[in-house]
């Protein structure tokens, strides 16, 4: 993981730091949506962002579990009032739900949309994940015009305060002109995939459109790990210094007439320390 | 509660000799600033008399020893997680406070000091610098905190070249102040060139008794500025010789525990001065 990341691989996929957007992550079932958001949602709050998470999927009390896999203690970060989940998934089991921000009938999309903005109110910076948009449409039928204006309207509001957001959805439960929709109404949008060859599957992301960034458009592999997900490089570039594989590209400084390959310009600077210290036993 | 800042900062805690107070101060710095909601952590580096697991009184089961042999290797990727203990919320702190402990087993020590040859110590530097750049990248450390080895050794060496600001402990005493002034020479003064700063920080100083007298407290600045002259660094802390903290059993993070007592409020202080230092 690598909080710097505004989404898993983030570092790797765009050039610089991605601009603020609201990203529509398509993948089927399986594939790593949710941890993905999550790991998302994570790295915010490091940096102490507002996190909300619209869940149509998974109850409030196995986000929580699921978060601790990320070291952070959402009963904690609700406390500091970081972590808000809309929970319109607790309708199912006939509960009243413990969230505050609990969606009694999420097949009203103006309560979807009521809640969610209650959440969201007086907040900057956030970090808001949507998952799903498959689960939402699965309730109850809404037209292409309602979810969209549905969407446009949230998409607004994230931009609104200034936060990045993720929709999930899965495009194998849509029609072809419902995902053509989709790619138009957001910022951006992920893909993930998963392949098979032989006994091996292979898990793969990329970013097929992302406005005002410069991005690799190729399939990344990625791998599901006990840590979250870890986005893989598709060069093999090590730092002289730290030994790491080189994520976008290289930080490179000429010492002693010879040009070296660096992670950062904070390991050029170590090594170039180490150097003047050790001579030329440091190689 | 502090702000995040924007960049991370790799502080180096350092002396001549032994004895000046180091571990105490570093941990007690430590939690300050994880107790003002900062993301900090803290690796013993003293790698050749290690202190840190006995003041925290903990018995970790992986040690930085392990990441330095690339035993916390995954798939070719240094992971320092299984190192760190998160002790933030049994001191009750409103921060992350990481530690990361060294092995004071004696072939551990061995390992360091004699086993092994420049080829595994430079692979062991890589390792720690990749560690380094994950705790910024995943952990979003405010402050990475090296408690190091005294004198002139290749652990302190390698500690004090991966810091952006280097702390010089010592006491006043000829003894300190000439091996300070030779360590400037050798070493801190190299590190400059690249953008290093070094600072003095005088611990164990006579006179605790008298902190908020006016007359100590112009001998003390006196002392100081002649210190200051004498080894071309900047003070930015002067701590007093507390008996009760000197002579007791177990001195404890007397700054989280017991803020009125005159050594939290001088090291309140001095963690403040490093702040504002930038």
């Amino acid at each position: 993981m690598n909080s710097k990341d505004v989404f898993p691989g983030s570092s790797r996929l765009v050039e610089g730091k991605p601009p603020c957007a609201s990203l529509l992550l398509i993948g089927q079932s399986g594939v790593g949506k949710t941890i993905f958001c999550k790991q998302f949602l994570r790295n915010g709050l490091v940096y102490g962002e507002p996190c909300i998470y619209v869940t149509t999927n998974e109850s409030p009390k196995e986000i929580g579990k699921s978060m601790k896999r990320f070291g952070f203690n959402v009963e904690l970060e609700k406390g500091a009032n970081t972590f808000r989940i809309v929970d319109c998934y607790s309708w199912k089991l006939g509960s009243q739900g413990e969230s505050e921000y609990f969606v009694s009938n999420p097949a009203d999309l103006s309560v979807v949309l009521g809640v969610t903005e209650k959440a969201m109110r007086g907040l900057k910076n956030i970090r808001l994940v949507f998952d799903s948009i498959t689960g939402l449409t699965s309730i109850s039928h809404h037209g292409i015009v309602d979810i969209s204006k549905f969407l446009q309207i949230l998409v607004a509001k994230v931009r609104l305060a200034e936060g990045n957001a993720l929709f999930t959805v899965d495009p194998e439960a849509h029609d072809q002109q419902f995902m053509s929709f989709l790619r138009q109404a957001f910022d951006g949008t992920l893909e993930m995939k998963k392949e098979e060859s032989g006994k091996e599957m292979k898990r793969l992301l990329r970013v097929f459109s992302l406005k005002e960034a410069k991005h690799k458009t190729s399939w990344i592999p990625f791998d599901i790990t006990d840590h979250g997900i870890n986005v893989k490089s598709d060069v093999e570039l090590r730092c002289m210094m730290c030994a790491r594989q080189i994520e976008w590209k290289p930080h490179v400084e000429v010492i002693g007439g010879k040009e070296y390959s660096f992670d950062s310009p904070e390991c050029a600077l170590t090594y170039r320390k180490l150097k003047s210290l050790y001579g030329e036993y440091f190689e | 509660m502090w702000e995040k800042m924007a960049q991370g900062k790799t502080i180096a805690f350092h002396s001549y000799k032994g004895g000046t107070g180091k571990t105490t101060l570093i941990s007690n710095l430590a939690a300050y600033y994880a107790m003002r909601g900062m993301r900090v952590c803290l690796l013993d580096f003293d790698l050749y008399a290690p202190t840190l697991s006995m003041y925290f009184r903990k018995q970790p089961t992986v040690y930085l020893n392990d990441l330095l042999r690339g035993e916390t290797e995954t798939k070719g990727k240094i992971d320092i997680s299984e190192v760190l203990m998160d002790l933030s919320a049994e001191l009750g702190l409103s921060g992350k406070l990481y530690v990361g402990f060294s092995s004071s087993g004696k072939e551990d020590i061995n390992e360091i000091e004699i086993k092994h040859e420049q080829k595994w110590q430079l692979a062991a530097i890589r390792r720690f610098l990749s560690a380094k750049n994950q705790l910024f990248e995943e952990y979003g450390i405010d402050y990475l905190l090296l408690d190091t080895s005294p004198g002139i050794r290749y652990w302190s060496i390698n500690s004090l070249a991966s810091a952006d600001q280097l702390f010089l402990l010592m006491k006043n005493s000829d003894m300190d102040i000439e091996g300070t002034k030779k360590m400037v020479t050798d070493i801190y003064e190299s590190l400059t060139r690249f953008g290093s700063k070094y600072f003095i920080i005088l611990n164990k100083v006579s006179g605790a008794f008298n902190v908020n007298d006016p007359g100590t407290v112009k001998e003390e600045r006196a002392l100081e500025e002649e210190l200051e002259k004498n080894i071309g660094a900047k003070i930015v802390g002067s701590i007093p010789c507390f008996c009760d903290i000197q002579f007791s059993k177990h001195e404890f993070l007397f700054a989280v525990k017991q803020p009125e007592h005159p050594f939290s409020k001088k090291l309140v202080a001095l963690a403040e001065n490093i702040k504002n230092l930038g």
